[in-house]
């Protein structure tokens, strides 16, 4: 199961706190169709963007995915790739339920 | 006034974040989603900074921050997904002031810019007339008096001067001074001590107190009271 997302908060304003947390669903929502649809020659791109992006909304562990593929998908297509891409969507999508279960913030 | 910040980033959340941010923190923000439409808002906007992603699609930021160069000074800081300590070489190479990794928060941007605001602001208006007791210096004129006396000093001995009352409450080391004065120095460094020693007896001929105190194993002082700004 994955680790709960968003848990650890960093000090921010309130605003920029409620930000954070009302954006994280849609943002781990477009990260799962961006994997899901990418093409194999903008894998490693799209998951370095998204290691990134993730990383700023508070989603560690779904960063820490991206990351992994982004490093197995630079060599281009292999099975090691489509391991880590399958790992990183089930986390994404392990995430994204976690998210819907706790509900906004 | 208010400082404008243009955001360059074609990651919506990331530029929906920057911006709430910023405006958070009192800036304006003005924001684009690419390279052209960015150049475009600089135009229009003439900020006081630039957020820029490298990572922008068919014209990158290190493209767009050469363009930026090319036309003007404003700040640009990188905000990228790109860690490596190559890739922040290269993007210092293409101009920019500051480099900040994705993952970074919110609040670490807003300081980051704020730094790099402070430090633009500083170096557009180096100080250039010193005040210390009877010593007056004005750089642009290069001349420097005590009380209405002007002193007949060489290049190097004004320098110094101008570097003991640019820090009037620091030792300056003689590595600094060597540095400063000469810019690169291979011999002795009593060389310091020479010059200074003709400082303060001219100083000090004028009707002057005497400046330049010499802190032991490390350098000199001015060894006045600098005047309140």
């Amino acid at each position: 199961m994955p680790a709960d997302p968003g848990d650890a908060e960093p000090q921010e304003s309130p605003a920029v706190a409620a930000f954070l947390a009302e954006r994280r669903a849609d943002v781990l929502r477009r990260a799962i169709e961006t994997l899901e649809t990418c093409s194999t020659a903008d894998l490693a791109g799209e998951a370095h963007r998204l290691a990134g992006t993730l990383g700023v909304f508070g989603l560690d562990e779904a960063s820490a995915a991206a990351r992994a593929l982004m490093a197995a998908a630079r060599s281009g297509p292999s099975p090691d790739m489509s391991r880590e891409l399958a790992a990183t969507l089930e986390v994404l999508r392990g995430n994204a339920a976690s998210l819907q279960g706790r509900g906004p913030g | 006034m208010t400082d404008t910040i243009l955001s360059i980033d074609d990651d919506q959340d990331i530029r929906d974040l920057i911006s709430l941010a910023l405006t958070e923190a009192g800036y304006r923000v003005v924001s684009a989603s690419d390279g052209p439409s960015g150049i475009a808002a600089y135009h229009a906007n003439q900020p006081d900074l630039i957020v820029l992603d490298i990572g922008l699609g068919a014209m990158d930021g290190l493209e767009v921050c050469r363009q930026l160069r090319a036309v003007g000074t404003t700040p640009i800081v990188f905000v990228t997904s790109r860690a490596e300590e190559v890739d922040q070489l290269v993007g210092f190479a293409a101009g920019a002031d500051d480099y900040l990794t994705k993952p970074f928060s919110p609040r670490l941007l807003v300081a980051r810019v704020g730094t790099v605001l402070r430090r633009g602001r500083g170096a557009e208006q180096p100080k250039t007339r010193f005040e210390a007791g009877p010593l007056t210096v004005d750089v642009e004129s290069r001349s420097a008096t005590v009380d209405a006396t002007e002193l007949d000093l060489t290049r190097t001995e004004f320098d110094l001067l101008v570097m003991l009352m640019d820090n009037p409450r620091r030792v300056v080391s003689r590595q600094a001074l060597l540095e400063g004065v000469w810019g690169s120095w291979y011999g002795d460094d009593h060389v310091v001590e020479v010059h200074m020693s003709r400082l303060r007896t001219k100083v000090k001929a004028a009707g002057g107190p005497r400046i330049g105190v010499a802190v032991r194993g490390v350098g000199y002082k001015l060894g006045l009271e600098p005047a309140l700004e």
